[in-house]
């Protein structure tokens, strides 16, 4: 399902029957459904939900370097990504690595360790002026109410 | 004349469920090692997969030397279904022969036909037999890591599909359990046994459980290891250098159980820091993912069981701001059984 309002797109994976993001065609498709669906400067808001996904860094990248740079080249101020993720590695560090590890846009140098991971990012949020919010929805038991649990990379201080 | 020695006999404990086979000593012996061994099932009355995978880690750790291995199944019908269910014999095909060091480890002779026929006759409940599995991790040399995770990835998924009703966070669960295989890949390089279990009609018993049993050195002697001191000493260290080193050599000397865990729990610190793959955050991510999940997670590790997310729950509960030393300590228990690194999960 993609939901799109004036300044914002919401995209859902597993609508598009895109499951397996630790593998690289389902995450190339993902990057190409958000080329498809951004069209032109005027959006300052992605969301990314990638709930009951399997989400692994090898190829993440693929998909949130094509919406980290649709907002970088974005008109409008205040620009938010957020990713909602079935995973909580209980720690912003773990969580940027498990995103961005191998992200050629935020992380250039191709740092490894999570605390370094986390300083590209920051710097990247930092420079682009992009707020990045990842939700970790855990939900424990069954489809019912999830544990929620929110890091942020907040580059428009 | 020849003289044909006999086969070591190899007996579990006769409820292999749980972590009931933890209680059974090693098999091992320095000065006798044995070329031939007889595994004999034939008293056991109950079988599931956690407490085969401990069995099967005790078994890898014995028969390193082996060559030759002959089977007994059980007696009974049940236990000997359930082995069949579980892929008993396929387990020891793939421990003898996925790697080089282990080619040939066992030539399976059955002392009975039995196994057979309880496999075809007893066909498995597909629905039953799925809620238990037993996956063995070979570190293998010829493959990269990413076939090798991508590989064992895709058994697990295919496992947690099975789960119709989400009876656990299975993306949350699948982050642990590749960390612990990533352990075994970059630090372990001996098999590892991972069984999982899932109760969805479940009662008082958990909805699911694991146990990851590795059977290399395990954390304390490769983090003992890792400590000792570099015998070439550099004229230019300086006096922090110096300083930092005598503590590592007093704690790769002295140092206990708790004192080597706190080491492997700090942020940086890794017995494979440099090899551009895992930055020594392992076990760390494990605990905090573990606690997220909702589980009860404990280590074995040499002599000694600790429950690690015990740690966080007291760090959330204000106790402490980090992992400490005294904390660990106090949530320290001797076991008398022997080593065995051993991961095991519990989520009610």
């Amino acid at each position: 399902m993609t939901i799109m309002t004036a300044h914002k797109l919401q995209l859902k994976a597993r609508d598009f029957g895109l499951v397996d993001l630790d593998e690289y065609t389902p995450c190339a498709k993902f990057a190409d459904v958000i080329r498809v669906q951004v069209d032109g400067k005027k959006l300052n808001e992605i969301e990314l939900n990638l709930e009951f996904c399997w989400v692994e860094y090898s190829f993440t990248h693929l998909f949130l370097d094509e919406a980290l740079s649709k907002l970088r080249d974005s008109e409008l101020p205040h620009r938010i990504l957020t990713v909602v993720v079935s995973i909580n590695l209980g720690d912003a560090r773990f969580m940027a690595a498990l995103l961005f590890r191998l992200s050629k846009l935020v992380n250039r140098d191709s740092e490894g360790s999570p605390e370094a991971i986390l300083r590209a990012v920051n710097f990247f949020c930092s420079e682009n002026c992009i707020k990045i919010l990842i939700q970790s929805r855990i939900v424990l038991d069954g489809f019912g109410d999830a544990t929620t649990e929110e890091f942020i990379i907040d580059g428009w201080r | 004349m020849v003289t044909i020695a006999k086969p070591r006999q190899i007996k579990p404990w006769p409820d292999l469920t749980g972590l009931l086979p933890l209680l059974k000593s090693s098999d091992i012996s320095a000065g006798r090692p044995s070329q031939r061994f007889h595994i004999d099932l034939s008293f056991v009355r109950r079988v599931d997969a956690i407490g085969l995978a401990i069995f099967l880690a005790r078994l890898t750790q014995s028969i390193s030397a082996s060559s030759d291995a002959t089977v007994t199944l059980p007696r009974a019908d049940l236990p000997a279904q359930k082995l069949g269910e579980l892929e008993f014999e396929a387990i020891l095909k793939t421990l003898a022969l996925q790697t080089e060091e282990y080619r040939d480890l066992f030539t399976l002779k059955r002392e009975s036909t039995k196994f057979r026929s309880v496999m075809l006759t007893h066909l498995p409940n597909n629905e039953r037999a799925a809620l238990e599995k037993i996956l063995c991790i070979i570190p293998d040399k010829n493959l990269s890591r990413t076939t090798q995770i991508s590989n064992i990835k895709t058994k697990i998924k295919d496992f947690f599909r099975l789960d119709h009703g989400r009876n656990f966070a299975h993306e949350q669960v699948m982050s642990i359990l590749l960390e612990l295989v990533k352990n075994t890949l970059d630090h372990s390089g001996r098999p590892a046994i991972l069984a999982m279990k899932m109760n969805v009609n479940r009662g008082d018993d958990a909805r699911f459980s694991f146990v990851y049993c590795d059977t290399g050195e395990g954390i304390c002697s490769s983090v003992r290891k890792h400590l000792e001191p570099n015998k070439e000493k550099n004229q230019k260290e300086t006096q922090s250098e110096l300083h930092r080193q005598s503590e590592k050599s007093r704690l790769a000397e002295k140092g206990g159980f708790p004192d080597l865990v706190h080491w492997a729990l700090q942020p940086g610190n890794s017995t494979k820091g440099g090899n551009g793959v895992n930055f020594g955050l392992g076990l760390m991510l494990i605990v905090e993912a573990s606690h997220s999940a909702g589980f009860r997670l404990s280590v074995r590790d040499a002599d000694t069981v600790v429950e690690l997310t015990e740690l966080v729950q007291m760090r959330a509960e204000g106790e402490l701001s980090h992992y400490t030393h005294s904390l660990i300590r106090q949530l320290c228990v001797k076991t008398c059984s022997s080593p065995i690194l051993m991961f095991h999960g519990e989520l009610y």
